[in-house]
């Protein structure tokens, strides 16, 4: 009785079954599909665009400055609000910082009618679309979700 | 209709903002400009109905609905028409955490429609209150959040 060479040789048959799965595995079975998008992405990328516009928005048309201005606030809180639950979900794949989500395309319009207009519009669809997700939310992000849709009804009811 | 334990837990707590908004409401009207009367007025009728349809889906539920307290705390002394806007905001305010609560606790997609409809409506009547009193912000951006 060697226990030792039965140890070595009980390692190397492990080593040799560590190499051997992910090449059987390779073999037999597609590549994991990559995971779908969350359903939150499209309302924080929304909440992002939003809050880009408005900042630009509250620059261009002192009148309702402090409109916009809370408007890009509060989306802008919501955009980080979603992303943090995003990333809490699916944790971004290296251990270091997500990268910053690039520059969102802000609308800019003609004047502060059209502004005011496009605005209420883009938020309305950012409400329909919330209440959407939230509807169809698991329960441990449908709170989240339904502040997001209250937090739009009531920016939508500031500029009307 | 049977409801889990924790979405009649949930309705309860809804309910009991609900009575103690139409007491603060009918509280508030003495100290206010008469501008605010007809939204005073709106509001109030529109808790009435939804404390109304509450009672009905616990009752529903086999549940035995809270009643409404004889008097409610305000967040400060009621003297003004200051403190009667704090009270509508803060009356509000605790309606949208109730029901987001609601939202929370139940997977019904009709009492999750009526949660988010009530947190929606809550969350703007809290704002309406605040640009009357000339509070900033208007609004929170996420209404109803702890």
């Amino acid at each position: 009785m060697t226990p030792l060479l039965g140890r070595r040789a009980l390692l190397r048959l492990g080593a040799l079954a560590v190499l051997a799965a992910p090449a059987v595995a390779a073999c037999t079975s597609e590549p994991a599909a990559p995971p779908p998008p969350d359903p939150l992405s499209a309302l924080a990328d929304a909440a992002a665009a939003d809050a880009a516009t408005a900042r630009g928005l509250a620059a261009q048309h002192p009148a309702l400055a402090a409109k916009f201005q809370l408007i890009a606030t509060n989306r802008a809180a919501q955009a980080v609000a979603l992303r943090k639950e995003i990333d809490r979900a699916t944790p971004p794949p290296s251990t270091s910082v997500s990268p910053a989500p690039s520059t969102p395309p802000a609308a800019t319009y003609p004047d502060q009618a059209a502004a005011v207009a496009g605005m209420v519009a883009s938020l309305a669809a950012a409400q329909d679309k919330a209440t959407q997700v939230a509807l169809a939310a698991p329960t441990y992000r449908v709170g989240l979700v339904g502040s997001v849709v209250a937090g739009c009804a009531c920016l939508k009811e500031l500029l009307s | 209709m049977s409801l889990p334990p924790e979405t009649v837990d949930a309705l309860q707590a809804a309910l009991a903002a609900e009575h103690a908004a139409i007491w603060a409401y009918g509280l508030a009207g003495a100290f206010l400009p008469a501008a605010s009367r007809p939204a005073l007025a709106k509001d109030s009728a529109v808790h009435t109905v939804r404390r109304d349809a509450t009672i009905a889906t616990l009752k529903d539920s086999g549940a035995t609905p809270k009643a409404a307290e004889p008097g409610y705390r305000t967040p400060q002394p009621l003297t003004n028409q200051s403190s009667a806007f704090t009270l509508l905001v803060s009356a509000e305010a605790d309606a949208a955490s109730t029901w987001r609560s609601v939202l929370e606790h139940t997977s019904d997609s009709g009492v999750r429609k009526t949660a988010l409809d009530a947190l929606t409506d809550a969350a703007v009547r809290a704002m309406s209150w605040r640009q009357a009193g000339g509070q900033t912000p208007a609004t929170p951006p996420l209404p109803g959040q702890p």
